[in-house]
């Protein structure tokens, strides 16, 4: 599990470092600029990019997962997977991110450091490079230790369709691979629901997956979407409306690990409803479906790439046949996802 | 070997058959009506399906055995009020944090900055009693015969340790006066699947008394999709056969004389009371309060919250749950239902509690047109 | 009442055990259920152990479950699951 840096007695962030005057720029030179790079000339109000040739997309994103050092991540590396996904989920090559702190007075600065690092190792990872930024600091107790902003910035290659709306009936649905893993790593870690296990979030970026997808499906992806709050179940019943399809998954062709599914029986949870973080879901039109599975599968984040259903004619509806052979509604969830004794 | 139950497809089919074949034979057109009473049971059979795959010849009803569904209003009130005294921590199993009572709930008292904290076991509330010594912790003890059990152990602990800032606030209740209140409200019923792991504790001989001075049997069932199917499997044929008996269809958790040491705890530490049903209203004997002896953590004593006082609970602008838990009517059935409320905005706890009959009905089996 | 889990003791502390399944690890109390011991496999409920799983009525069980499919073969005539659908439940479908 990733350490908690030390906290150094006397190192914290005090509202000063957010007022714009002496310690805020201490807290740039000191904190952001090692890790995230330091612009050629003088800090700007505003920095000039290179977009290249294709169509630009944009998307914003905030961040405010608790804990903020979980197995496998943290909110810095959250933070850039996150954003880098929203625009691979159009076929978009991500560009440049900027990242927007809030950061609550008394923070520990070693931990904001940890956070800018991780931050900085995701993006080099994504090949991405945070081009702006901004930090505030609030009152104690008015933010969760620290919330992150993001904007990103990328490029639709031409010829590329891919939304929400895209699917038909009879399009297959994929899943790049097992289910579950980010939320159940992060809700284990929370007091008092804290197992031994191997749970670990799947926190990655996704957009060199898709890129070949992209290079082996000529056309046939209609849409992608990252199942993140609300889980696979949540993303299918929303892309069933918005297509105006409907969706029927086999359950036991759904990816789930061990460990996963172990943990969710102990707190009552369906991992189909936990959020994911380095997953994405495709449906692609029936001819394409073997060469996409296959491009998935031959990749490290793809590896356990599995098809798991179709998209039928019944409008908005989402079933799922169970490993009994029977049938049921996948339906939206009533709200947070809450572990339960009964 | 392993103790991973198959969920076979195989085996599924096959007892669906069976079932709906054996109910179909015997004379009358009308369907079986069985009672599950456990908000698990409620949950098992709606995720996979079971209501649709025995219809018609099977009607499963979903009795009061969700402990969350029944906790009174006035019972969330007096939670909440321990949640807004200052420097209070209430702990509370999932369950019950949204919740609504007369105008709140745990969730929005949270958000108005009480302490109210998640937890798995009663024993992570012990613990965070012995990290906060200057803090005064409640544990929200709800559930039937499985859960208190465990509270009662955190409570003995507490007592043996002297954590006096550690307290309980029983609102635990027993399930067979809920099952006799249930059958003398006139609830017409042909067979009753019995709680597994309610059952894990009190054996299964507590149930004797539903076909004896009911003439009903009961088949107790575990909560793997299998173990549900060959439960009713076996309680269709005692039906047909008219021999009205207890079948122990989870004889891998279930003996006939249960968890003695659980028991012999029970008794030690809680008294029985009357207690307030939301939709049954007052039924004798089956609430569980801490003895005298624990006075010091008995949290209604401590904290000078009123007594449960015997008389009918109000219920809320329309809702109909009460109705529901009797098996009275079906969750479709309710005015309110799909319309006022939904899982997103519930009014009663059978639409709060993800298992609760009128929620489930909601995710799992379509809407009310 | 409800959510109790088979899980498997791999280690005992005393009124402690540690028990696992498919890689997840918890300590619960065996208070309860003092006579559990070292791979036994017990339901677990709020943290504690409350019953040790009887391993050869396990067994029983499973092999009644194998049997049942050869008892009870797919005859022609068995419908399908029909798909959910909207109706109150009680309703006639067609089959």
């Amino acid at each position: 599990m990733r350490e908690v840096p030390d906290q150094r007695g006397g190192d914290l962030v005090l509202l000063a470092h957010g007022s714009g005057g002496l310690l805020s720029q201490e807290l740039i030179e000191g904190v952001f600029i090692p890790h995230l790079g330091r612009p050629e000339g003088a800090l700007e109000d505003a920095t000039e990019i290179e977009l290249g040739m294709g169509r630009p997309v944009v998307t914003t994103d905030s961040f405010v997962v608790r804990p903020l050092f979980f197995p496998g991540g943290d909110i810095g590396k959250l933070a850039v997977c996150g954003t880098v996904n929203d625009l691979a989920m159009r076929g978009a090559r991500p560009l440049y991110l900027t990242a927007g702190f809030i950061i609550a007075e008394g923070f520990p600065l070693a931990e904001l450091e940890a956070i800018v690092a991780s931050m900085a190792a995701a993006a080099k990872d994504a090949g991405v490079r945070v081009v702006a930024g901004d930090t505030k600091v609030v009152e104690r107790g008015a933010a969760d230790g620290v919330f992150i902003n993001t904007t990103g910035i990328g490029l639709m290659p031409h010829g590329v369709r891919i939304y929400a709306a895209g699917a038909w009936p009879g399009d297959v649905v994929l899943v790049s691979g097992a289910v579950g893993d980010h939320g159940l790593a992060v809700l284990t870690q929370r007091e008092g629901l804290r197992f031994d296990s191997p749970l670990v979030s799947d926190c990655a970026p996704l957009h060199g997956l898709v890129a070949g997808m992209l290079a082996k499906a000529h056309g046939g992806i209609h849409v992608l979407r990252d199942p993140t709050r609300g889980g696979l179940a949540t993303t299918l019943n929303e892309l069933a409306i918005a297509s105006g399809v409907g969706i029927e998954i086999d359950e036991d062709a759904v990816p789930v690990h061990d460990a996963v599914r172990a943990a969710s029986e102990l707190l009552g949870l369906d991992p189909l409803y936990v959020a994911n973080e380095g997953k994405l879901v495709a449906i692609v039109a029936p001819g394409a479906a073997d060469a996409v599975l296959g491009a998935m599968r031959a990749l490290p984040l793809g590896r356990e790439a599995a098809a798991i259903g179709v998209a039928t004619g019944e409008c908005g509806r989402v079933t799922m046949r169970t490993s009994i052979g029977t049938r049921r509604i996948l339906d939206l969830p009533a709200g947070e996802l809450l572990p339960r004794i009964c | 070997m392993t103790m991973e139950h198959p969920r076979a497809a195989g085996p599924a089919r096959a007892l669906i058959g069976a079932i709906r074949r054996r109910a179909s034979a015997r004379a009358g057109r009308e369907p079986l009506r069985l009672m599950e009473f456990c908000g698990g049971h409620t949950h098992a059979i709606m995720r996979y399906g079971l209501r649709e795959a025995l219809a018609p010849e099977i009607h499963l009803l979903s009795g009061p055995g969700c402990p969350v569904c029944v906790t009174s209003d006035s019972d969330i009130d007096a939670a909440i009020a321990l949640a807004s005294v200052p420097g209070t921590v209430v702990a509370t199993f999932g369950d019950l944090v949204r919740v609504p009572g007369t105008r709140s709930s745990l969730q929005e008292a949270r958000a108005a900055g009480a302490d109210v904290r998640i937890v798995y076991s009663a024993l992570d509330a012990l613990e965070i009693a012995r990290r906060s010594p200057n803090r005064a912790v409640v544990m929200l003890g709800i559930g039937f015969e499985t859960t208190a059990p465990t509270v009662a152990a955190a409570l003995e602990m507490a007592r043996a340790e002297k954590q006096t800032n550690f307290s309980v606030l029983s609102l635990h209740k027993r399930t067979p006066p809920a099952m006799r209140a249930i059958l003398n409200g006139g609830a017409r019923l042909d067979g009753i699947i019995g709680p597994g792991h309610v059952t894990a504790i009190t054996g299964w001989r507590a149930w004797e008394f539903l076909p004896v001075e009911f003439g009903i049997p009961c088949a107790v069932a575990g909560f793997e999709p299998l173990d549900l199917l060959h439960a009713i499997d076996q309680l269709v044929a005692a039906i047909v056969a008219r021999t009205p008996r207890v079948v122990n269809a989870y004889p891998r958790g279930v003996t006939a004389e249960g968890n003695a040491t659980a028991e012999a705890l029970l008794v030690r530490v809680f008294e029985v009371g009357h207690a307030d049903w939301r939709g049954l209203g007052n039924v004798p004997e089956s609430g569980l309060s801490p003895r005298p002896k624990y006075a010091v953590h008995d949290a209604r004593r401590r904290f000078a919250l009123p007594a449960t006082v015997a008389g009918k609970t109000a219920v809320a602008r329309g809702c109909r749950c009460g109705d529901v838990l009797r098996g009275a009517i079906d969750p479709a059935e309710c005015p309110l239902f799909g319309g006022a409320c939904t899982p997103g905005r519930p009014v009663g706890p059978c639409m709060v509690s993800s298992e609760g009959a009128c929620a489930a009905h909601y995710r799992y089996g379509g809407r009310a047109g | 009442m409800c959510l109790a889990i088979p899980l498997h003791i791999t280690a005992i502390d005393g009124e402690w055990a540690t028990v696992t399944r498919g890689g997840v690890a918890r300590r619960v109390s065996l208070v309860l259920t003092p006579e559990a011991r070292m791979g036994d496999h017990v339901l677990v409920h709020a943290g504690f152990a409350i019953a040790v799983l009887d391993e050869e009525e396990a067994r029983a069980t499973l092999a009644l479950f194998a049997e049942l499919e050869n008892a009870h073969p797919r005859r022609a005539g068995d419908a399908d699951t029909p798909a959910p659908s909207n109706d109150p439940p009680g309703a006639d479908r067609p089959q």
